[in-house]
């Protein structure tokens, strides 16, 4: 539930806000290339810690953060599977468990970031211009436009089952599992029943006429962007260069 | 009973849905809780059996402050059938849907047919016994939803707009099971709209509008001062408003009532 909250965007003037959403797309990208290339602990943890003052300068320090808590349970998880390997012998160093929870935890944030700063209209428009068929773009952007209205659903069928004494909140991993299927159904059959009802109502309202689409709005690409981009690149590009080829300073035990 | 001394809530965005809310609702008692869409109708009877705890004041369940107790413990006593069926219904069958409850309250297997026996008759819903309650109607949805709460029956019983997007025949259905519940001295708490059906069924009623209470009393009090339901976004009752234009000196609640009063007027006449 938590989580939710920082993956759903919020309203702002700061800078971030105001860059074109394929630059803070590429950003983000940027964040999890640059996590995927590394698997030592001190290169991840700077990834990390550089996404710091972008949440702050966005002004969603809090909601990045509550996305973080939320998905700590995962990166656990991560990090105990990584563990029983190395017990089991896959030869990685005793380091690689945090490493491989810290980039989970990048790239997480990273998605966090981006959805937290950008519209949902504002998605659609860069999708939508950059020559994905509408369709595709359509059906993303409703299912990210509708992840508010879920997370407040799964609220109030949460209400309905607790007043039912459901409890939600004690017994054990397998027990929570179980009792959050009164909460499971619900949802789904809920959510079914509503993208059947709005695909009608969209069929009703001329979707799929045939005639090329018109659009209000048109995405501008400023100087600031152009300036960011190329900065990104710049140092995306040197993070690539440097892995290939600079050795890596394994930590060697012996 | 359950008392709210000067509730506020505040939602996490900072909303205020509740400004300074006192209430009493004693044992036997049947109260409308009526004002606008957005007033706080919902967010208050969320308090009743501490899905939400207040931001400021405190609400008790015969003395039981809801911060001190789980939602589980309170609605054993406090059963609240919220508006949306679609988001309760889940089991394989009618019959598993109103079992869920009890088993979380730990009835007995025997105590628990005798309940789905008793509660499917009442809601009229015996041949759905077996059937998937996602494969009924919306009327048929909501008494199932219903009658898993009243199969345990909750000291309190508190529901959110039940007439919403029902017919006159499961209006007068719910009517009759209100009578009932009036016969066995049980406490209903009702959300609605309908200031009709609250006079009808004889409720009290409590005005609520941006989170404040306006106004509560009989219905007949309430409902009879139209300055008082505009200010909630209401009108008063087609019969009360009518007799109230023809000058009549005091309000005119039942049919039964008008047709004496017409009778006499034209007797005199
Ligand atoms: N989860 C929530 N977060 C923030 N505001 C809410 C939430 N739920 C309801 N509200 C707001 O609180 C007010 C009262 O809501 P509610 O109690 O549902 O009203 P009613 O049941 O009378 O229609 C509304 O303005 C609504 O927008
Ligand atoms: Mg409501």
């Amino acid at each position: 539930m938590m989580a939710c909250k920082g993956f759903i965007f919020k309203k702002g003037e700061t800078s971030l806000h105001r860059l074109d959403p394929r630059v803070k797309f590429l950003i983000s990208l940027s964040f999890v290339v640059c996590s995927l290339l590394y698997e030592e602990l001190l290169v991840l943890a700077i990834l990390a810690l550089a996404m710091v003052p972008l949440a702050l300068k966005g002004g969603v320090f809090r909601e990045w953060l509550s996305a973080l808590k939320g998905l700590s349970f995962l990166a656990l998880l991560i990090f105990a599977i990584n563990l029983a390997f190395i017990f089991f012998g896959s030869g990685k160093p005793w380091d690689f468990p945090v490493a491989m929870a810290l980039r989970f935890i990048v790239v997480v944030s990273a998605f966090s970031l981006f959805f937290l700063v950008t519209s949902p209209d504002e998605f659609g428009l860069a999708l939508q211009q950059s020559r994905i068929p509408f369709d595709v773009v359509f059906a993303l952007t409703m299912a990210f436009r509708f992840v508010p209205v879920l997370a407040l659903e799964v609220q109030s069928i949460a209400d309905a089952q607790r007043s039912k004494g459901l409890e939600l909140d004690s017994g054990n991993f397998l027990m929570r599992v179980k009792r959050r299927i009164p909460l499971l159904i619900p949802l789904i059959v809920s959510s079914v029943k509503r993208s059947l009802e709005i695909a009608e109502a969209m069929e009703a309202r001329g979707y799929g006429s045939g005639r090329p689409r018109t659009s209000m709005y048109k995405l501008n690409f400023k100087r600031v962007d152009l300036a960011v981009t190329l900065l990104t690149l710049t140092l995306l590009t040197l993070t690539v260069l440097l892995r290939l080829y600079l050795p890596t300073p394994a930590f060697k035990p012996f | 009973m359950i008392v709210l001394e000067e509730v506020d809530y505040v939602y996490p965005n900072g909303f205020q849905a509740l400004r300074g809310v006192s209430l009493t609702i004693r044992e036997g008692a049947f109260l409308a809780i009526m004002g606008r869409s957005g007033a706080g109708k919902t967010t208050l009877i969320k308090h009743l059996n501490g899905l939400l705890k207040p931001s400021r004041g405190r609400v008790t369940v015969d003395g039981v402050d809801t911060r001190k107790a789980t939602v589980a413990q309170l609605s054993r006593k406090v059963g609240i059938v919220f508006q949306n069926p679609d988001h309760q219904l889940f089991a394989e069958t009618v019959e598993e849907e109103i079992a869920f409850p009890l088993k979380n309250f730990g009835f007995t297997p025997s105590e628990m047919r005798e309940r789905i026996d008793w509660v499917l008759k009442l809601f009229n819903l015996e041949r759905y016994r077996h059937h998937s309650p996602l494969s009924l109607s919306g009327g048929e949805k909501k008494r199932v939803a219903m009658a898993s709460i009243v199969a345990w029956k909750p000291k309190y019983l508190v529901l959110d707009e039940p007439t919403l997007g029902q017919d006159r025949e499961n209006k007068l259905k719910l009517r009759k099971l209100f009578q009932e519940f009036r016969r066995e001295n049980r406490t209903v708490v009702m959300v609605t709209h309908d200031v009709e059906f609250a006079a009808e069924c004889g409720f009290d009623v409590a005005l609520l509008a941006d989170g404040k209470i306006l106004a509560s009393g009989s219905a007949r009090e309430v409902l009879s001062k139209p300055k008082l339901l505009e200010e909630a976004s209401l009108t008063a009752p087609q019969l009360v408003e009518l007799f109230l234009k023809l000058g009549s000196p005091k309000p005119v609640f039942t049919v039964e009532e008008a047709e004496r009063l017409i009778l006499n007027l034209a007797g005199r006449g």
